[in-house]
């Protein structure tokens, strides 16, 4: 990692060089994190079927949370 | 020579794509049987509120002529019944019954915040993990807090001017022209239903008009109830296959993309309820981020506006006008919206301030969270009209 001290001993085109290789990594990570992020997205959209049968209250789950919320209230 | 035999499929292969194909034919023509039903219960509940009122229903809403109780009769209807299209549908029966457009315009807006509470009761599911609740828990709220501000935009409009009764009202007379004006000639839709509206009309003409009327408005409920389910789990099957590629289109394209596949999705799956829970478990995984599902969410207020449309085409003679007013004001109240809060960037966010706010609330003490599901839903609802009604 480049400490202040070592920045200290550069040049002023050593300095921009530099500079321009960080942007053009910080934008290297940021278009995978988003390749990444896309990707994860369609893997999601793939079990659609599965995602729509589930999508409805579970009324266990309801339940459930409002005994959590009596137990909360309790304490 | 079907594609699978030119590219020289087995026969297994062939008579089991043979198989889909019929299977899918049998669910289209479900489909239609089931708008039908829908259509022709439409009809018999505006016979039977019709018959059941007189040409009372002024009088009979006169407790809902205060637009703030119409708007939460709206509010619990729906969260009891958890189908906007369903309420729409029966508010679209009424006023083609003679309820005044003026009292169901209130109960439409409340519907559409009625309808929330279906991917708010499914985000309570994800309590056991804060950081994972704390999302779904906001991406189920945004939706509230945008439906929230709508009617708080758009209900005093209302009051004041009449703005989407008027815009709707003209938009239908390009339609139907005059309302005074009966349609005349053959009308297809009343000719199609006739058996069926004619066939439950006449087992209830056996009763006292009132008691026949009110019979007849259950039958039509509950066929529009099944109607609408049954439509929503067959469009699930036949429509999967487009939704998911509307669904890969929009990642990464940005909000308009979003709003527009939430409303095409939601016209898929005929329930907005569906679609806005669906989006719930991948915002408390954190493959989505709310920023993600806000546009989404948006356009499935849209998208459910078919419903009620579909169900005002089944309405026929001097009412029809009316019934698609309201079916219009609907759509329109949910264009405006989106057009105005989304398209406005110092109300854009408002939303997402809101659901982030009471989100965090939530993830650390579920009183709140409880809180909200009961006040908002049902007590402080329930406690307007009761007021309302004692005092007026």
């Amino acid at each position: 990692m480049t400490t202040r001290n070592d920045l200290q001993h550069l040049s002023v085109s050593e300095l921009e060089h530099l500079l321009d290789e960080t942007d053009t990594s910080i934008r290297a990570v940021r278009a995978e994190l988003q390749r990444r992020r896309a990707a994860e997205q369609h893997l999601a959209i793939e079990q659609l079927e599965e995602r729509l049968a589930a999508a409805k209250p579970q009324w266990a789950e309801v339940k459930g949370f409002f005994e959590h919320v009596l137990k909360e209230l309790r304490k | 020579m079907s594609q699978a035999a030119r590219a020289g499929a087995s026969p297994a292969a062939i008579g089991q794509i043979t198989d889909e194909r019929k299977s899918q034919l049998l669910n289209w023509l479900l489909l239609l049987l089931l708008v039908y039903l829908l259509v022709a219960a439409v009809s018999i509940i505006g016979d039977g509120f019709k018959q059941a009122t007189g040409d009372q229903a002024r009088q009979l809403f006169a407790f809902s002529s205060n637009p703030f109780v119409g708007l939460m009769v709206g509010v619990i209807a729906t969260a009891l019944i958890q189908s906007s299209s369903t309420v729409t549908s029966i508010i679209v029966a009424f006023v083609a019954g003679g309820l005044p457009v003026a009292i169901a315009v209130p109960m439409i807006m409340g519907s559409n915040i009625g309808t929330t509470l279906t991917n708010t009761l499914v985000s309570l599911g994800h309590v056991r993990d804060k950081n994972e609740f704390r999302r779904a828990f906001s991406a189920a709220t945004v939706h509230d807090f945008f439906n929230l501000l709508a009617v708080v935009i758009f209900l005093p409009l209302e009051i004041m001017f009449g703005l989407l009764e008027r815009i709707s009202l003209a938009t239908a007379g390009l339609f139907y022209g005059d309302a005074n004006l009966s349609m005349s000639g053959i009308n297809v839709v009343k000719t199609a239903t006739a058996p069926v509206v004619n066939g439950v009309g006449g087992m209830a003409n056996h009763l006292p008009t009132v008691a026949a009327g009110i019979v007849m408005i259950v039958v039509g409920i509950a066929m529009i109830f099944l109607a609408i389910r049954y439509i929503g789990v067959l469009l699930k099957q036949l429509m999967v296959g487009r939704a998911k590629a509307v669904m890969h289109n929009a990642i990464g394209r940005g909000p308009v993309a979003g709003i527009a596949s939430g409303a095409v999705v939601t016209f898929f799956v005929q329930s907005s309820s569906t679609t806005t829970s669906l989006m719930v478990p991948l915002a408390g995984s954190g493959t989505f981020s709310l920023r993600e599902i806000y546009p989404f969410t948006l356009g499935t207020n849209i998208g459910t506006t078919f419903t009620a449309l579909l169900a005002a085409t089944a309405v026929t003679g001097a009412v029809a006008i009316h019934a698609l007013e309201i079916a219009l004001v609907h759509l329109f109240f949910n264009l405006f919206a989106v057009t105005l809060i989304f398209g406005l960037p110092v109300l854009r966010d408002l939303p997402i301030a809101g659901a982030e706010w009471l989100a965090g609330l939530a993830a650390e003490n579920k009183l709140f969270a409880a809180a909200w599901v009961l006040g908002v839903f049902l007590l402080l609802p329930a406690i307007l009209i009761l007021v309302t009604v004692m005092l007026f």
